[in-house]
């Protein structure tokens, strides 16, 4: 009987994140090495910078999709990155994969009838509510990639979907911030 | 008997975070961790491998309080099987961080996944409480119908008093959902001695007729019995399971009680992490020449300090310069939770991991915690 296994729980959960962030890593890192900066280091080329932007972003999102096999987004974004590669897809500022970069906007923000629903508010109707719930989805839906396939049409695919994707996300940041913290 | 059964009860909600743990915040896990580590410690790991069982296929348990902690647990599980089972059956790509290859899903007509694993698990099944539990509420019981012989000898139950519960366990909730739901209610033992001798003659179709997956589903107290409205019951019960395990995730959300503040929730806090992946790579942008390729060792070790807080610091394999391998094989610490398996730690096949992953399984890791390794690092999706 092992009584001081506290280490224990954590392990599945550590292994796990550390997978996560050898396997991102793996690819992301000599990935980036291969990208450099141009030859003068007192560039001011804008447009260069731009370049190396995209390309980064381009190879952090990759990595992503590479270390989180085995699901709809990953491989809808995989996907979508390949895609955006061959077509040279220029979007905006940095490529993002995201749909559409005025994503913050385009979201009816509604907290105070929501607050309403909270308190019981009586008036407010299943259907009301469910409308409002299908609104959130549906933006849910834009904010994952591959949202728009008709597997993420399925609600309890999209929420499972959504878990991983946050989860994904999560171990991602914190990938990254690790490596920027270590600079 | 009641203590332990909650000790347990405990571990095994503990040991269900396992396949959730893996993938949420911190906040989560040091919540749930804490009181339970001794008690999940305390558990061999076999033991941990039934109670794995345990966890996945008690769902919708309710009624004695121990068993309570059950009810969130398996839904855990059953996100993570979700997780798994959507690309079309694929097991080979089924081994993500949170895949449970062959998990079954719980879905209706789904033929999706197989049911190997919730077979395995009723096999397993071994406290009567939470059999028991399911009884006085006539709550549903979502059991996909297995037709392997674990099943069989859950049927037949008459091996052993563990099989014989399970065997009535199985049983029980053994409804097609396509016949005619039975609105008979659960009181208890004998009830659901009366369900068993009745399932009797449905029994053999039952067996046989699940080839495919489908959801036995008994009629709640006073609900309708529509075959529609059940089904309709059931995946409601499933989404709200999935947004409960989503709450879980978005940190802070504990206290929200509204699916469409949760949704906003969810929605702001995946929007924020996307903001901070790209704020983070347009950083890394902008240092990238002088990171160098060392740093991948540090790296971990930094990662591991940084939200574990463990000393169990995994030192990683020499080099991050060998070719990666995008296959799934190379995603080592899944919480494939294959507890069927012997779980000890099983010699890693060079052709399961790569090398740098090999010397990380092997380094800084003492026996006791070989065999939570060993059941995480099932990466092989041939379960």
């Amino acid at each position: 009987m092992k009584e001081q296994r506290r280490v224990y729980p954590m392990e599945p959960r550590t292994i796990m994140q550390t997978s996560f962030a050898k396997t991102y890593l793996n690819y992301l890192l000599p990935e980036l090495a291969n990208i450099g900066k141009p030859a003068s280091s007192l560039s001011v080329d804008r447009y260069v910078d731009k370049e190396i932007e995209k390309t980064v972003r381009y190879e952090v999102d990759m990595a992503l999709a590479l270390s989180a096999q085995g699901f709809a987004w990953s491989h809808a974004l995989e996907h979508k990155l390949r895609l955006n590669v061959n077509n040279n897809n220029q979007v905006g500022k940095s490529q993002s994969y995201l749909s559409h970069d005025g994503y913050r906007n385009t979201m009816p923000v509604n907290h105070e009838p929501a607050t309403e629903k909270l308190e019981g508010n009586p008036k407010r109707s299943g259907t009301e509510a469910a409308a409002e719930e299908e609104e959130r989805l549906t933006y849910l839906r834009k904010l994952i990639p591959g949202g728009s396939g008709e597997m993420m049409l399925d609600d309890e695919i999209l929420l499972s979907e959504l878990g991983s994707y946050v989860s994904c996300l999560e171990l991602q940041v914190n990938v990254l911030r690790s490596v920027l913290q270590l600079n | 008997m009641t203590s332990e059964n909650d000790d347990m009860g405990l571990a095994m909600s503990s040991i269900s975070m396992f396949n959730k743990s893996s993938n949420t915040s911190d906040s989560f896990f040091s919540s749930c961790w804490d009181p339970i580590v001794s008690q999940s410690g305390s558990l061999g790991g076999s033991s941990m491998a039934s109670h794995y069982h345990l966890v996945m296929e008690n769902q919708g348990i309710s009624g004695t309080s121990h068993v309570s902690h059950y009810q969130s647990d398996p839904s855990f599980v059953e996100l993570v099987s979700k997780l798994t089972g959507f690309d079309g059956g694929n097991l080979s790509q089924m081994v993500g961080p949170f895949s449970l290859p062959q998990c079954n899903q719980v879905a209706n007509g789904n033929e999706r996944g197989s049911t190997n694993s919730l077979r395995f698990l009723d096999e397993h099944r071994i406290s009567k409480e939470a059999l028991v539990g399911t009884s006085p509420n006539g709550k549903i019981r979502k059991c996909a119908p297995e037709s392997g012989s674990p099943l069989r000898s859950c049927k037949n139950g008459d091996e052993e008093p563990v099989m014989d519960l399970s065997s009535e366990g199985c049983d029980g909730p053994r409804e097609q959902a396509r016949k005619k739901p039975e609105t008979e209610q659960n009181t208890g033992a004998n009830s659901r001695g009366k369900q068993a001798v009745k399932q009797d003659k449905d029994s053999s179709q039952s067996e046989e007729a699940p080839k495919e997956n489908y959801i036995h589903v008994r009629a709640r107290r006073g609900q309708a019995t529509n075959s529609h409205s059940l089904a309709e019951r059931v995946r409601r019960e499933k989404i709200s399971e999935r947004m409960r395990l989503l709450q879980e995730l978005v940190p802070g959300c504990n206290k929200i009680t509204g699916k469409a503040v949760m949704l906003d929730e969810i929605i702001n806090y995946v929007q924020s992490l996307q903001q901070q992946v790209e704020f983070l790579s347009m950083k890394l942008a902008t240092v990238n020449p002088e990171i160098n390729l060392d740093l991948d060792r540090i790296l971990s070790k930094d990662i591991l300090h940084q939200r574990s807080g463990s000393a169990a610091v995994l030192g990683l394999g020499p080099g991050s310069n060998s070719p990666y391998g995008f296959s799934p094989s190379t995603f080592p610490g899944t919480i494939s939770g294959i507890p069927n398996k012997n779980p000890q730690f099983p010699p890693l096949p060079q052709t399961v991991l790569e090398n740098e992953l090999l010397n990380l399984f092997q380094m800084g890791f003492s026996g006791s915690t070989m065999d939570g390794f060993g059941l995480n690092g099932q990466l092989k999706p041939e379960m």
